[in-house]
């Protein structure tokens, strides 16, 4: 019990900081203090941002460890159970890091913007108090599961499992009550015409707070996986031998694998949250595609061209440690180029203006055509296609494909070329249709392609059923560069996170809650793009140095693991 | 196994086609470089007009990522590269003059991008770059008249009163053939020069509700938008206005978008 | 430090730093929250004339009036303070497309502030700013 209470500490000396803060706050006169040198907002901007983060990793790393732990549990697989239990030790600091975060942020902001912060005292004091019932109950958790991991082995792992779903039930709701102030500032409800909070029950169930949550969660599923491939490779980079490294090379094909089956899903959780946004206020969602936020969009495509493209690359140089992969490697260029021509045309922004004389809008005939929405969701599209293509080849490669089955294969050819054509054919119909006529066809293009997808993976399923394998995987022999996509792909997974979060604040532009509570410091106006990306970028790397300390004070001789 | 098999023959005819033959195949050092020029001379020479320069860096960084893959996929393509570009290995006189410049170009390049990044240059105010000014909810959730809602609907004698409109009160800026080339347009050049409304990136651009909304309030004076444009409320009727509107998308020869998007 | 440490960060400081610079070299705009324009009677005529030189540029007043003697549709404004007081500029400015050419409207929506800094603005043309806030009124 001891111990317990010892782990607790940490989070109440956190927590009592915090309510020193907000008693603080409220003792306060002015509207706004300024913090010297490197601005109030920077502050703020930089703890919630890291505290975010790492809030994503801890919630990350429960689901990604559950899975795992399953996994290793249905296929008596010890590799996985070895797997899990390392990512499991992470827990406890990751867990007292994130409140000391958490406790840091909640101070500045009191002190820095108390105006903002009495206002969301008053409504939430409730949803305040759960969060800190919550948080407690997480952490006992944490404790409990790390804890009995040796004990509840064997008949008893059943019982580990169930903590470690309750670990995870828990944290989704303290994530979900933090996502309630955070949607409410985006898209307040329950507010009375003068800006007071009548209603707490729409308040919480604002029109953003379901988008976030799905968003976040998946997202963070998403996260884990890419972290915990990225450490692997940092593993594999440092390993000298043989073993270790065929060990760190399955491990970080398990979180790609991971990482990228849920990131496919995370474009959708996108478009419901914009659609949300759009129906609490169309202007807003001007603001955030379109206006002053767009430059926003093409950062992000970059970025989702950097994680896209480097996974892909990861998945095509694994196919030299597949015996019979180098079947494949002469398609490869043609795959590269496709994706990189895809996100190319998804990049191309609409209207770049470059000078004086282009302002009133010059666009040019070529650009001007990639530039619009039609050709970006044909690429986007094709973008998908090519990452399937990538998956069916990596199935296939160690197998001989049994005998009399040629039927399948060019069954998967038609329905691949289908794909091709429709998507061609629909984005010629897009520059002669109405906007409106074209939304609706990108729709069903989307469901097309993924019933013909679905069938693509039926028709693999029965050409490679029961399929004699040409030789064991041979784990470890990977270049080094495919590592290096490994970590740039978790890195700007790590960027593209803090970018967008960045961009759902900014999307509140001068209110601290959008419409009703204005925000009237010297902060109120948006920092430039190239601005934000530097501080982006420090938060990035002061989240990846944590890690670092976290991953350092978790090490352990090799002989205990 | 059948397809043991189709593998074995196809590699012994790669050999065979390579003995046969005798070629030798161009270096991929230099297929890479070609694509990297011809990429860029494609873009800044034979497109007609040439893309904008910043424009034109954005999709290089592409090819170069594009190629960059191309070259890392392979550890023999690497090898490759790497022999080339380290003089080691002979070779034939054009491949050496390729070599030979990519090594005294690509310092060159870099030199002068350093030099411009630092030189000091005139640049207009960036609040001017955005195109697209956040416009108000009024402006976003207005009802247009019926006769204004479908393009393709548009009655001839509406149009024809938009002429008139335009004629007495858009002509001395924005020009006759609606090309922002008016008797007028040579004295404004600050902000903003008047719109060009055959470009694609203006009024075909817009929903037709913010079109409205600039020609009702004019030029915005606050720091999102700056023109010249006066607010046409108290000269127009809400009717003139819309007309006038009409005229100028079937002028321009374009149509609105809607806020669907 | 191992060398695998070594190695992250420098594939990390290198993807951050390839974002960054991209960030940068995109055309910069920041987005400064609404102002309303507040005038007041505390205002120097100098101060006036500052805000009164945007006005002349962005009401379009330079669309007929050129303060360059440059000649254009409308008499060339570059000594104005030398032919009129601030009373009479006032006067043009209210009355607007009575006295100027409707080819756009003078006074462009202004009030009775922005008027005032454009005459200061005016003044400073061939002269010095006298006016301040509440000087000039609007024509019964």
């Amino acid at each position: 019990m001891s111990g317990w209470v010892k782990k607790q500490l940490i989070l109440f000396s956190c927590l009592l900081v915090a309510i020193i803060g907000i008693i603080a706050a409220f003792n306060l006169k002015a509207d706004y203090y300024d913090f010297p040198i490197i601005e109030a907002r920077t502050v703020v901007w930089i703890l919630a941002q890291t505290m975010l983060l790492f809030a994503a990793f801890i919630l990350a790393v429960p689901v990604f460890v559950l899975i795992i732990e399953i996994g290793g549990y249905l296929t008596k697989n010890e590799r996985m159970e070895r797997l899990a239990k390392d990512f499991a030790r992470l827990l406890p600091i990751s867990y007292s890091i994130t409140a000391i975060l958490g406790g840091l942020f909640t101070f500045a902001s009191f002190l820095l913007f108390p105006k903002y912060m009495k206002f969301m005292a008053g409504p939430f004091k409730g949803t305040f108090l759960l969060f800190i019932i919550l948080i407690t109950i997480e952490s006992t958790i944490v404790y409990l599961y790390w804890t009995t991991w040796e004990k509840l082995q064997g008949n008893k792992k059943l019982q580990h499992i169930m903590l470690g779903v309750a670990l995870n039930v828990v944290g989704t709701l303290v994530m979900m009550t933090a996502n309630i102030w955070g949607s409410f500032q985006l898209s307040p409800a329950g507010i009375s015409p003068d800006g007071v909070v009548t209603s707490i029950k729409s308040a919480i169930f604002n029109y953003t707070f379901w988008p976030l949550n799905i968003h976040r969660f998946i997202a963070n599923i998403s996260f884990g996986g890419f972290l915990c491939a990225a450490y692997a490779a940092y593993k594999f980079l440092s390993s000298k031998t043989e073993e270790d490294k065929a060990h760190y090379d399955w491990m970080g094909y398990t979180g790609t694998f991971v990482g990228v089956a849920t990131m496919i899903f995370l474009p959708f959780a996108g478009y419901y949250f914009g659609m949300e946004i759009y129906s609490y206020n169309a202007q807003m969602g001007i603001t955030f595609m379109g206006g002053a936020l767009s430059k926003i969009w093409l950062l992000q495509a970059i970025v989702i061209a950097v994680v896209f493209i480097g996974t892909c690359y990861y998945l095509w140089l694994g196919l030299d440690r597949i015996p019979g992969g180098e079947r494949y490697k002469k398609y490869l260029p043609y795959l590269s180029w496709g994706l990189v021509i895809t996100f190319a045309v998804w990049a191309t922004p609409r209207a770049w203006v470059a000078s004086l004389e282009d302002v009133a809008g010059g666009t040019h005939p070529i650009f001007g055509t990639v530039g619009v929405m039609a050709p970006k969701i044909t690429a986007v599209n094709l973008a998908i296609l090519g990452v399937i293509v990538t998956f069916l080849i990596n199935r296939r490669a160690g197998k001989y494909i049994p005998q009399g089955r040629e039927m399948f294969k060019y069954m998967q050819y038609i329905l691949i070329g289908l794909i091709i054509a429709v998507n061609i054919i629909v984005l010629y119909m897009s520059y002669h249709v109405d906007s409106a006529v074209r939304i609706k066809m990108s729709i069903y293009t989307f469901l097309f392609m993924a019933v013909a997808i679905g069938f693509i993976y039926f028709f693999d399923g029965l050409l490679l059923k029961g399929a004699q394998i040409r030789g064991q995987v041979q784990w470890g022999k990977m270049a080094q560069r495919s590592q290096y996509a490994l970590i740039i792909v978790a890195v700007s997974n790590i960027w593209a996170m803090a970018l967008l979060g960045y961009g759902r604040a900014a999307a509140r532009l001068n209110w601290h809650v959008y419409g009703v509570l204005q925000d009237t410091s010297k902060y109120a106006g948006l920092p430039s793009m190239g601005r934000a990306t530097v501080i982006i970028s420090m938060i990035t790397l002061l989240f990846l140095f944590l890690l670092g300390v976290v991953f350092k004070l978790t090490a352990t001789d090799k002989k205990e693991v | 196994m059948d397809e043991k098999m189709e593998e074995k023959n196809n590699q012994s005819e790669d050999v065979k086609i390579k003995e046969a033959t005798g070629v030798k195949s161009i270096p991929f050092a230099v297929i890479a470089v070609g694509i990297i020029v011809f990429a860029y001379i494609f873009m800044r020479y034979i497109v007609q007009p040439p893309f904008p320069a910043t424009l034109t860096n954005f999709f290089m960084m592409f090819i170069l990522a594009g190629v960059l893959l191309h070259i890392t996929l392979d550890e023999k393509k690497i090898e490759d590269i790497m022999l080339f570009f380290s003089f080691t290995k002979k070779e034939p006189m054009p491949w050496d003059i390729v070599r030979y410049s990519v090594v005294v170009i690509v310092p060159l390049l870099i030199a002068s991008n350093v030099y411009s990044a630092y030189k000091v240059t005139y640049a207009p105010p960036a609040e001017l770059f955005s195109p697209h000014v956040t416009p108000p909810e009024w402006v976003v959730n207005m009802k247009v008249p019926e006769y204004a809602v479908d393009p393709n609907k548009w009655e001839s004698k509406y149009i024809e009163e938009g002429r008139l409109i335009y004629e007495d009160n858009c002509v001395p800026c924005h020009g006759k053939d609606a090309d922002g080339k008016g008797p007028m347009a040579s004295a404004i050049t600050y902000p903003a020069s008047p719109t060009n409304f055959k470009e694609a990136g203006t009024i075909a651009q817009l929903p037709i509700t913010y079109v409205y909304w600039r020609v009702k309030d004019g030029g915005i004076t606050d720091k999102q938008f700056k023109s010249a444009m006066p607010g046409w409320e108290e000269e127009l009727s809400e009717d003139d206005m819309w007309r006038v509107i009409m005229y100028t998308y079937t002028k321009a020869g374009v149509k609105p978008r809607t806020w669907a998007e | 430090m191992n060398s695998g440490t070594l190695k992250l960060i420098i594939a990390a400081l290198l993807i951050t730093g390839f974002y960054t610079w991209f960030g940068n070299s995109i055309p910069q705009t920041a987005w400064e929250a609404p102002k309303k324009k507040t005038f007041t009677p505390q205002m120097k005529p100098s101060e006036l004339a500052v805000e009164g030189k945007d006005i002349f540029k962005s009401a379009g007043c330079g669309v007929c009036h050129s303060v360059t003697g440059e000649k254009l549709r409308g008499p060339d404004l570059s000594q104005v303070s030398t032919r009129m007081d601030s009373g009479v500029m006032a006067a043009f400015l209210y009355s607007g497309t009575a006295v100027m050419p409707p080819a756009v409207k003078p006074p462009a929506n202004l009030n009775d502030d922005e008027v005032t800094a454009l005459v200061a603005y005016l003044q400073t043309l061939g002269g010095k700013a006298s006016v301040k806030i509440g000087d000039i009124k609007p024509l019964k």
